[in-house]
């Protein structure tokens, strides 16, 4: 919620607050600010024990060029927060160190070198709000006045006279307006003498407040509290407390891309499927993926494009295939994977799709393993199989000599209405052949990303897909009522690795008849997800 | 279909893949279709190193494209006239162009792929899976 309060008439009252010795300060806020020395090793590790400290370092004593921000994240998809943060800040080179994190509290404290890197590491983040300069904290209003005097008092003289506004972030708890004109003008010392302007004033300054009981990092504070969070009936939140126990004050420097959400909405959009990913998941996983300007995408289940477009936002050439063609083509004129990418206007980004099968794929090109690696990013949502089973090219029938059918001289597969055989599929084989894939046709450090379905009693045995070449860098949660699924990142390694001795065998159809032969080749026993679907939970999946 | 796509594709057909004959795939009875693409002068510098020349040339000359017969490099610099020419160039071939139906063949088994509405079809029968 953002609050808008005059404190001009006060600032007038009291005119000397303009006068804080300007002139003994350096000209320009550029000498204060972007320090341009390169970070040296000690100065990060300065960082580090700046962070571990009990009390929070001045802003003007971090170590150069360190400086403390504040990111306001979304309070959604928690697991997902850091690991995109982290991602962007490998896409843009920016070093950076976590001060202060809580899955349970959209305020996070994070060092970095500038206010450009820190503009720019938020620019193109969907789970977070904005980035701020981080001018005080504490856990009461006199302590947080200390800490703003203590750090910033040195700065207020370059915002004397900038237009600007103070607005309020409370997270789960609230104020009356005449207390938060009360706490807004609390802050008259740093005297700013500016306009105040509601749009678009040169500096915004925010009050933060946390009355979430879950965040405090203490778990002796926390205990103290002595929150019993099952009350029967209560008349509030039991974790929401009276007053917050964390308050923050900062100058807004940058928003995010959280507004393209919207954008991107799967309501507005004109063509979309039963199982299309919603924009804001599609997008963060094109930020996990390292999508950037002129890169290459494949998703090899592509569907009706979700993904798709969410990397050409970014600026990636996008692929994709599936093995129905009707999902790309699409029903009705104007109504197609294309038709979408039309709507975005986005069509200098897009590759082509294309029908075809993981296992039997024309991606690739003769000529050696440097030939094989074309894609920067392979990005999908695999399909979980409920409905229709999985299904892959080929007889049912392995025993079926493996000759053309010729019916009245015509070789059927020649007809154009042709529909190829298919068989169902194992997930686990489907999983390996998606990483065999990954590790074949990946660049050097391109990015795997895929969404793994999850029954959460399977939770403790869910094991994640492992190859040789790839390297895991996340496990991203995202709960349903009595499933879940997960999005795991990895980067392919710049050479290929030595195979491990306890690496299991391939999985093959053969190795699973064995395991249960009576079962085998059935859609249950080839997906424990679709297995557990029918007989356990009865929440649908996305593709219901 | 577009000749971009054409220059990461070869047969499906696994015994194909040792094969030199299956890459590039051959355009045949190509129906094609201009379509107008924004200009998109990063994305192609991006896209030039990353193409297979000799195998664009083929392509490009079966659907009555004339390329320069080495690949043209940039001046990693700022882009020049000679530059910008060349991407143009490239933008037309590699986005503006597309087969909208036809077939691409295998120079190795003879298997012929389908391109129906400028979507190619890649599914195998079950004898060659």
């Amino acid at each position: 919620m953002i609050y808008l309060c005059s404190v001009r008439r006060r600032i007038h009252k009291l005119p000397s607050f303009i006068n804080i010795n300007p002139l003994s300060r350096p000209p320009h806020r550029e000498n204060i600010y972007i320090s341009t020395r390169a970070l040296s090793s000690s100065g990060h590790r300065d960082t580090k024990m700046a962070a571990t400290g009990d009390s929070l370092a001045p802003v003007s004593n971090l170590p150069p060029p360190m400086r403390e921000y504040l990111i306001h994240f979304a309070q959604v998809h928690e697991t997902f927060r850091l690991p995109e943060l982290e991602s962007l800040a490998k896409l843009f080179n920016i070093k950076y160190e976590i001060l202060q994190y809580s899955e349970k509290s959209p305020f996070a404290r994070i060092a970095l070198e500038s206010p450009t890197a820190a503009s720019t590491l938020i620019s193109r983040s969907i789970l977070s709000k904005a980035i701020y300069e981080l001018w005080g904290t504490g856990a009461t209003y006199p302590d947080l006045h200390a800490s703003v005097k203590s750090r910033t008092s040195h700065l207020w003289h370059l915002y004397h006279s900038s237009s600007f506004k103070f607005s309020f972030e409370s997270f789960n708890g609230m104020r009356t307006e005449p207390n938060k004109r009360e706490l807004i003008e609390s802050f008259s010392y740093v005297g700013f003498n500016g306009p105040i302007k509601m749009k678009n004033p040169d500096e915004t300054f925010v009050i933060m407040e946390d009355y979430e009981a879950t965040s405090i990092l203490d778990p002796i504070l926390f205990a103290a509290l002595k929150i019993d969070e099952k009350l029967e009936t209560p008349s509030r939140n039991p974790t929401h407390l009276e007053q917050p126990h964390q308050l923050y004050f900062t100058r807004f420097l940058a928003k995010s891309s959280r507004a393209i959400i919207e954008t991107y909405d799967l309501k507005k959009r004109n063509y979309i499927g039963t199982t299309s990913m919603d924009a804001e998941l599609s997008l963060v996983t094109a930020n996990m993926a390292l999508v950037s300007p002129g890169k290459l995408t494949y998703d090899p289940f592509v569907g009706t494009g979700s993904f798709a477009v969410a990397c050409a936002h970014f600026g990636g050439i996008s692929f994709g295939s599936d093995i129905d063609g009707r999902m790309i083509r699409g029903s009705k004129p104007g109504k197609s994977l294309r038709s979408n990418f039309e709507q975005y206007k986005i069509m200098d980004r897009f590759g082509d799709m294309f029908v075809s099968d993981l296992t039997n794929s024309p991606l690739g090109r003769y000529g050696g393993q440097k030939n094989e690696q074309i894609f920067d990013a392979i990005i999908c949502d695999p399909p979980y199989g409920v409905r229709e089973g999985l299904k892959v090219l080929g007889s049912r029938d392995p025993s079926r000599p493996k000759v053309p059918i010729i019916i009245d001289g015509v070789a059927q597969h020649t007809r154009k209405d042709f529909v190829p055989p298919k068989r169902p599929y194992s997930f686990d084989k489907m999983l390996n052949d998606i990483t065999n894939f990954a590790s074949t046709h990946l660049v050097p450090n391109g990015r795997l990303c895929i969404w793994l379905p999850t029954a959460d009693e399977d939770f403790n045995e869910f094991s994640i897909p492992a190859h040789r070449n790839l390297k895991l860098e996340s496990v991203c949660v995202q709960n349903f009522n009595k499933w879940s699924r997960r999005l795991l990142t990895y980067t392919r390694h710049e050479t290929d690795q030595e195979e491990v001795d306890n690496t299991p065998a391939d999985i093959t159809e053969e190795t699973l008849d064995s395991q249960n032969p009576r079962l085998a080749r059935t859609a249950d026993a080839l997906n424990p997800f679709r297995r557990k679907y029918f007989e356990g939970f009865k929440t649908p999946p996305s593709e219901e | 279909m577009k000749l971009l796509t054409a220059n990461f594709l070869s047969c499906a057909v696994k015994s194909c893949k040792s094969s030199p004959l299956s890459f590039p795939l051959h355009f045949r009875d190509a129906e094609l279709a201009s379509k107008s693409v924004p200009y998109n002068p990063l994305l192609l510098s991006n896209l030039l190193p990353r193409l297979d020349w000799t195998a664009l040339v083929t392509s490009s000359s079966e659907l009555g494209f004339t390329l320069p017969a080495t690949k043209p490099l940039l001046q990693s610099e700022n882009i020049g006239e000679e530059d910008e020419n060349t991407l143009k160039m490239l933008h037309k071939v590699l986005m503006e162009t597309e087969v909208v139906e036809g077939k691409m063949v295998c120079g190795s088994c003879g298997f012929e792929y389908g391109i129906h509405q400028s979507v190619g079809n890649f599914l195998l029968p079950s004898h060659l899976v």
